[in-house]
């Protein structure tokens, strides 16, 4: 266990070194938070709606792309293969990496909050804060194994831009830019089926203190398990071409 | 127990699809031991060593590192290795680096080969700032951490300078003389398998073709080649292992009649006092020592 903290430990460094990942990470979904969001939130109702569809956006960001890029890169090094020589599993790897990923997620979502209690009326109670929180950490592995899928998939070269395919316009048709009733006609009826947009409807449903549909859970458990058996195969896969 | 073997590779096969890597390979190092692995570039040396390591499965045969897989943790535990290129995280500094190996061992490294290795000025440098030299040094560094038992070195001076490569033979020497270690090492350098050694693997197109101590493989393959020119017919020498006639555009234009000839063989020495006896007229000749690649050239044929 204590291995897979000491990787951690030194990944979030060496990514919080890198100005790329640092920005990208932490700054992009808080402007774009500042640019689009601040300006609507007029009450504390789109105030909190607001933060709920930003947050999923930034959290869905690092787990998904920057998580599935982080592992599509450092597979193919020299580096990485050299640490699979040491007294080490592989999953204890992939573990590690896994919680520096949540810790930059956990990183971008407080600086939202940061703004949003700042700039906005955002008003949750303690509990609804612990659901928000909940919600983001369980529902987040969905999105890793997302990442992971792609990381395994994708080639070095071809995971930035295949996963940025996937990741944009999954976050606009998952209505966590923009809301989903605003959406052109033709991406409403896609929407509903997409894992952002039942990520989107948990978190709308928690600070509007709603109940949680069954249908996002029953969908988002869908998702969780066809990306666990691609990210499975595609381990595998990767695995057994490495060792030939 | 500790088995009698560190590693132990019995029929040892791999194949890549059709085409076949390695074949039949044999191989054992006894605790103590000093294994070079030679052979020219694409010979399978880094496949096996791939393999020794868990980096790569084997299609066919046996191999245990300390009786174990090699992919088991308690081998791993116990072997230290340095790939033939490592390129470390650049956002990460030489000492940060250092120590995230040293926490998957018990014993942290010796301070002494820090310095030695000049790598004690360079704790703060970020590993991108590493030149290729100071690289490779930081890897061996690595390999020492944890005291092992067994080091697996894949061309460990490839890329040094000059002080640096006769530094780490000493430390290498150092480590493993007089004691129960042993490394298993490829090279391209004779001079660095005769300073390293005491047994020596020769690999060609997958398969062990010579295997012996050091002074065995000089004395079967020779390390001398002699130059000169001549307008003798030369066909045959008793001390030569390959004689050859270079080609028109290495003739003497001035003296049409003289050409050049290349005689390879154990002892320079032998090859003139030949020359003498057979009365073989001879001008401007040259004593050189070719690099192992150039041997295998010239005894298998090969182009490299």
């Amino acid at each position: 266990m204590s291995l897979i903290f000491i990787h951690s430990k030194w990944m979030i460094l060496e990514l919080l070194r890198q100005p790329a990942y640092a920005v990208s990470t932490l700054v992009f979904p808080s402007l774009f938070y500042l640019i689009f969001a601040v300006p609507e939130s007029k009450d504390v109702a789109s105030s909190n709606l607001l933060l709920a569809s930003f947050s999923c956006f930034a959290n869905f960001g690092v787990l998904f792309l920057q998580f599935g890029i982080g592992i599509s890169q450092e597979r193919t090094t020299s580096w990485y293969q050299f640490l699979r020589t040491l007294p080490l599993k592989s999953y204890q790897l992939i573990l590690a990496r896994f919680i520096s990923s949540y810790v930059f997620a956990l990183l971008s979502i407080a600086l939202l909050i940061l703004l949003a209690e700042i700039y906005t009326f955002v008003s949750l109670t303690p509990l609804q804060w612990l659901y928000f929180f909940s919600a983001h950490l369980s529902l987040g592995l969905i999105f890793c194994l997302m990442g992971l899928t792609l990381g395994y998939w994708a080639e070095e070269k071809t995971a930035l831009p295949v996963g940025n395919l996937i990741y944009l316009p999954l976050t606009f048709a998952g209505g966590l830019w923009k809301p989903p009733s605003v959406l052109p006609d033709s991406l409403k009826n896609i929407s509903e089926y997409l894992p952002t947009r039942q990520y989107g409807e948990v978190l709308w449903a928690i600070v509007d203190n709603k109940n949680i549909e069954i249908e996002s859970l029953f969908g988002l458990g869908i998702y969780a398990l066809i990306f666990l058996i691609l990210s499975y195969i595609g381990m595998n896969r990767d695995f057994k071409s490495r060792l030939g | 127990m500790m088995p009698q073997n560190y590693l132990q590779i019995n029929s040892l096969g791999k194949s890549y699809g059709q085409k076949l890597a390695l074949k039949n390979i044999n191989i054992e190092v006894q605790p103590g031991e000093k294994v070079a692995l030679l052979g020219c570039n694409g010979a399978g040396k880094s496949t096996l060593i791939n393999i020794i390591t868990g980096l790569k499965n084997l299609s066919s045969g046996q191999i245990s590192v300390f009786g174990l897989k090699p992919t088991d943790l308690k081998a791993k535990n116990q072997s230290g290795y340095l790939p033939q290129v490592l390129k470390f995280s650049g956002f990460l500094k030489v000492k940060e680096v250092l120590s995230l190996v040293e926490k998957h061992f018990k014993t942290k490294l010796d301070p002494n080969i820090l310095s030695r290795l000049e790598l004690d000025s360079l704790l703060n440098r970020y590993c991108h700032g590493l030149s290729g030299g100071e690289e490779r040094k930081l890897g061996l560094a690595l390999c020492l951490i944890g005291n092992r038992p067994l080091l697996i070195l894949d061309e460990p001076t490839a890329n040094v300078d000059l002080i640096a490569k006769n530094e780490i033979h000493k430390i290498l020497a150092e480590n493993v003389l007089n004691s129960e270690k042993s490394i298993l090492f490829s090279s391209h350098e004779m001079q660095e398998v005769e300073k390293l050694a005491d047994r020596v693997i020769v690999l060609n197109h997958g398969e062990i073709v010579a295997e012996g101590h050091v002074a065995e493989i000089k004395k079967t393959f020779g390390i001398s080649k002699v130059v000169f020119q001549s307008s003798n017919n030369i066909s045959e020498f008793k001390s030569s292992t390959k004689i050859e006639t270079l080609d028109s555009k290495n003739m003497d234009l001035k003296n049409p009649l003289f050409k050049t000839f290349e005689i390879y063989g154990p002892n320079s020495d032998d090859i003139i006092m030949e020359l003498v006896h057979k009365n073989i007229q001879f001008k401007n000749l040259t004593i050189e020592h070719p690099s192992l690649d150039e041997i295998f050239m010239k005894l298998w044929g090969q182009k490299i």
